[in-house]
């Protein structure tokens, strides 16, 4: 099978710098800075008192995060001359900030006790699937919507799922991009880390002392390029090439000498079938941390090889918009392809000697760029590496089908404790306490494992070591959950509102990335395949499995666990979940479940097979049962989905009654389906949970 | 005899441990109790496999089973801690854990009753303080306070700690004592050990004569 070709028609980009690509770009190359005193908050206390803030963004009515991604959404699929309500367009889209900036003061508040009159409209931004909800209802509808967090490689991960999709044929356009406002919690975060320069930040300078926050979104429409050609689109420039992996190393260093980082740009590279010496420029990542830098530089150094390919980070100019940066670097390589420039290496007054790189000079040359290499490294150490070039270059990889995705093990944690049988969950009968969720897993994960997590990342890291996979170089890990560390950043910023920014308390910080869970999963299993978080509120644990099919048939992994959890919190059952998820009654449970998935050609024993595994925000279509079928729900709510899916006539069966109600609930019926397969109770089973704005549904069936 | 932990709180404590019914539990009951006093103490200790006493310390091996003993104990105590040994982790043979003061440590440590340990001389000002900050700030879940030797490398090969635990001992340090630790290359001597945090603290916190 041949490779699809996989072309970027429109592109948007809103930065400090500028509201759209025209602008933003025309200063970058300039050789422009955006970096300014913060004026959306106070700074008294911190080292730094700048960032790159978008002064002309008016976000009345909503979020920051949220009026940044539409506008980049909108300004991309204006270029393309693409309308999702008219053709079927697919949403990928990186966050971690999402609503933070607007709620992080409320939800203290009612974290403190102070209050519990928060508005519940507001808070409906607060999740990190916010942004891409906001996308949908001003743009949309879309064929599907998915939220991806990689920490602060989010946005590459998102362009290399999205990119990847086409290149098998599972989409025709994809929009897809990142987005990151600023928000006291962040800046108190990296300022507590140390981590922030006192001036601009001073990427690969001598005297750098570390990153700068900016916000902004950019987002890429990606197309199949037969596609763009027959609609008479141009083509700004080629996606060729993706490649992601973590370093398993640590929650906020990078692995020294960027091992990682050069064996996932090289893989980049290889799937785009480039050589380097078409490289014309690369997008770094960058930060101006001293760390960063230098790991980055000795990777690229090995790559590159003395040959003197110019090498900036876009950061020296607009910030570290974190979700959104990889996104960010990409769209400025398109940039940079279509406009003949290579891309500035603003802001530095003294070159760092020690780093064996070829700098780019200090405003855009002219001159062709054949094609770019962008990176995007986070916390966690999750790694990832995009390659575009100008139209017709590279080679893309073919396509490896990998077969059919089996789930070869399901575990769970929950009222019925660890690792109970999965079908006890639709037992008759409900459970008196289902709130009590499950044990706490600190009181039997080894110490040095729980280290550091919040429970959300205890009880992933509890079922993935349930679990297990030998072969971890190749394992990938996906954490979904609805509302990742929201309890851990009220209790964050609480004790800054306490304390005062000096004692801001660096080790928390980290876990307040919604990826920290996935990140510290990998970490605990030494897992070197990708490595992420997906949040969909109810819908989370489909779109968890979704994404792993995604990365499996991607190449990008050999088995992925993919694992749903919601602990409980007041802070979630109070306010986060009636507001977002519409649930207002009723014990919600807690815990999770985790599935391991791989390719069945693998061999290893297959429980089930995953024909469909869908977010979409209509119902997706689904063939209707076949055999002894059953469909696996939450709860009656979900029963109108199951019947619009033809699905009405077989049992239902409901897991709230013993596994409580909660975003990760889906997860126990996924468990149970894939269980009853396996014991020759059913030929298929279908999962369907609805959540506001979306339909998960996910098809098992017999090998 | 002060009693600090009510009936309520440790039973919460032993309740939390629900979930492992079965496993081999050590649980130690540590407090300054006149046994003079209170010889019934001694006496339900011994009932309950009491494996080593002295003038301000008693510690117990139970069986899980007994544990609902130990919340009449706790009337007598000033402080209670329960470990627990759990044999099933995946890196680790054995590992314990302490709830009751939120500190933890792992089963291959020297048994807490040693009386080489309990009968240390005095250390320098401050260094327990550092020792329990250490514990208590970076979530050191499989250390036990006392058991962290102050000369220690607190980076690499020593106690394993690494630059973000640098930066929280940094905070907690002013947190607590007031006392800012100093950065950059100034930092190296004070953040080699315990010792020489202890010192630097015990200096700069000397109250004005």
């Amino acid at each position: 099978v041949s490779a699809v070709r996989v072309v970027v028609t429109g592109v948007g980009l809103v930065t400090s710098l500028g509201d759209g690509a025209a602008s933003t770009l025309a200063r970058l190359f300039d050789g422009d800075r955006g970096f300014a005193d913060v004026s959306l908050f106070s700074t008294d206390g911190y080292v730094s008192h700048v960032a790159a803030e978008a002064t002309w963004l008016d976000a009345r009515g909503g979020s920051r995060s949220d009026a940044l991604a539409v506008r980049a959404a909108a300004e991309a699929l204006a270029q393309a001359g693409i309308d999702p309500r008219r053709e079927r367009v697919d949403l990928v889209l990186a966050a971690s900030v999402a609503g933070m900036f607007e709620t992080e003061e409320p939800l203290t508040r009612v974290h403190l006790g102070q209050s519990s009159d928060v508005d519940l409209d507001l808070l409906r931004a607060h999740p990190t699937s916010a942004p891409a909800d906001a996308i949908v209802a001003r743009l949309g509808p879309f064929a599907s919507a998915r939220t991806v967090c990689s920490a602060c490689s989010s946005g590459a991960m998102a362009l290399g799922i999205a990119m990847d999709r086409l290149r098998r044929g599972d989409a025709d356009v994809v929009l897809a991009g990142g987005v990151d406002a600023l928000a006291r919690l962040t800046f108190a975060g990296f300022s507590a880390l140390a981590s922030l320069d006192p001036s601009p930040c001073r990427p690969f300078d001598r005297d750098r002392l570390g990153l700068t926050l900016g916000e902004g979104a950019a987002m890429l429409v990606l197309e199949r390029a037969d596609r763009a050609r027959d609609r008479g689109a141009s083509a700004l420039a080629e996606a060729l090439g993706f490649s992601a992996a973590c370093e398993a190393h640590h929650v906020t260093q990078p692995e020294g000498g960027g091992a990682t980082a050069e064996r996932v740009m090289r893989a980049a590279l290889a799937g785009g079938g480039l050589e380097i010496d078409e490289l014309g420029h690369v997008g770094a990542h960058g930060t101006g941390t001293p760390r960063n830098d230098a790991m980055e530089a000795e990777a690229l150094a090995r790559l590159l090889g003395g040959r003197p390919v110019p090498v900036s980070s876009v950061k020296a100019q607009i910030g570290h918009t974190l979700a959104a940066a990889g996104a960010v670097a990409a769209a400025v390589a398109v940039g940079a392809i279509k406009l003949g420039k290579v891309p500035p290496a603003a802001g530095i007054s003294h070159p760092d000697e020690t780093l064996a790189i070829t700098l780019a000079a200090p405003r855009a040359r002219s001159a062709p760029v054949r094609a770019v290499l962008v990176d995007a490294f986070g916390f966690g150490g999750n790694d990832a590496s995009l390659v575009f070039g100008a139209a017709g270059m590279g080679d893309p990889a073919d396509v490896v089908d990998v077969g059919p995705i089996a789930i070869t093990g399901v575990t769970t944690l929950g009222p019925l404790g660890r690792d109970a049988d999965p079908l006890r969950y639709v037992d008759d009968g409900a459970i008196a306490d289902v709130s009590r969720g499950g044990d706490d897993p600190s009181g039997w994960l080894p110490p040095e494992l729980a280290r550091r997590a919040d429970r959300t990342g205890r009880d992933a890291i509890a079922l993935a070591l349930a679990l297990g996979d030998g072969d971890v170089e190749g394992l990938g890990v996906v954490v979904g959950s609805a509302f990742p560390a929201s309890d851990a950043s009220a209790a964050f910023w609480a004790r800054v509102l306490a304390k005062g920014p000096r004692l801001a308390p660096p080790a928390l910080f980290p876990a307040l990335v919604p990826s920290s869970a996935a990140s510290l999963t990998s970490i605990a299993l030494g897992a070197r395949g990708p490595s992420l978080a997906v949040c969909e509120l109810g819908a989370t644990p489909v779109a968890a499995v979704a994404t792993a099919i995604d990365l499996l048939r991607g190449g990008h992994a050999r088995s992925m666990l993919a694992i749903a959890v919601e602990p409980a919190s007041p802070l979630v059952e109070r306010v986060l979940a009636p507001a977002c998820s519409r649930v207002l009654a009723g014990p919600r449970g807690a815990g999770g479940a985790a599935i391991r998935l791989e390719p069945a050609s693998r061999g290893r024993r297959a429980m089930a097979l995953v024909e469909v595994a869908a977010v979409c925000p209509e119902p997706p279509l689904v063939r209707g049962p076949r055999g002894r079928a059953a469909a696996f729900v939450v709860d009656d709510p979900d029963a109108p989905l199951v019947a619009a899916l033809g699905w009405a006539g077989v049992p239902r069966r409901s897991v709230r009654p013993r596994a409580g109600w909660h975003e990760a609930a889906g997860g126990f019926a996924l468990a149970a389906a894939a269980t009853a397969i396996d014991r020759g109770d059913l030929d298929e089973a279908l999962v369907a949970v609805a959540a506001p704005g979306r339909f998960s549904v996910c098809l098992l069936v017999r090998q | 005899v002060a009693v600090d932990r009510g009936d309520d709180e440790l039973r919460r404590v032993l309740e939390a441990q629900e979930g492992l019914v079965g496993v081999q539990a050590e649980v130690v009951l540590e407090g300054r109790i006149d046994l003079a006093e209170h010889p019934d103490v001694g006496a339900r200790a011994e009932e309950l496999l009491a494996v080593a006493r002295d003038d301000d310390r008693l510690h117990v091996v139970v069986e899980p089973r007994l544990e609902d003993r130990l919340v009449e104990l706790a009337h007598h105590l000033v402080r209670v801690r329960v470990h627990r040994r759990i044999r099933e982790s995946q890196r680790r043979d054995a590992a314990t854990r302490l709830v009751g003061d939120q500190v933890v440590h792992l089963g291959d440590l020297p048994p807490p009753f040693d009386r080489a340990t309990t009968s240390r001389p005095m250390s320098a000002p401050f260094v327990r303080e550092i020792k329990q900050l250490l514990v208590d700030e970076l979530d050191l879940r499989g250390v036990l306070a006392d058991a962290i030797d102050e000369d220690a490398a607190l980076f690499g090969e020593g106690l394993g700690l690494d630059s973000l635990d640098a930066l929280q001992i940094a905070v907690a340090v002013e947190e607590r004592f007031a006392v800012r630790l100093p950065e950059g290359d100034a930092a190296r001597p004070v953040f080699r050990s315990v010792a020489t945090i202890a010192a630097y603290v015990a200096e700069k916190a000397k109250p004005a004569e």
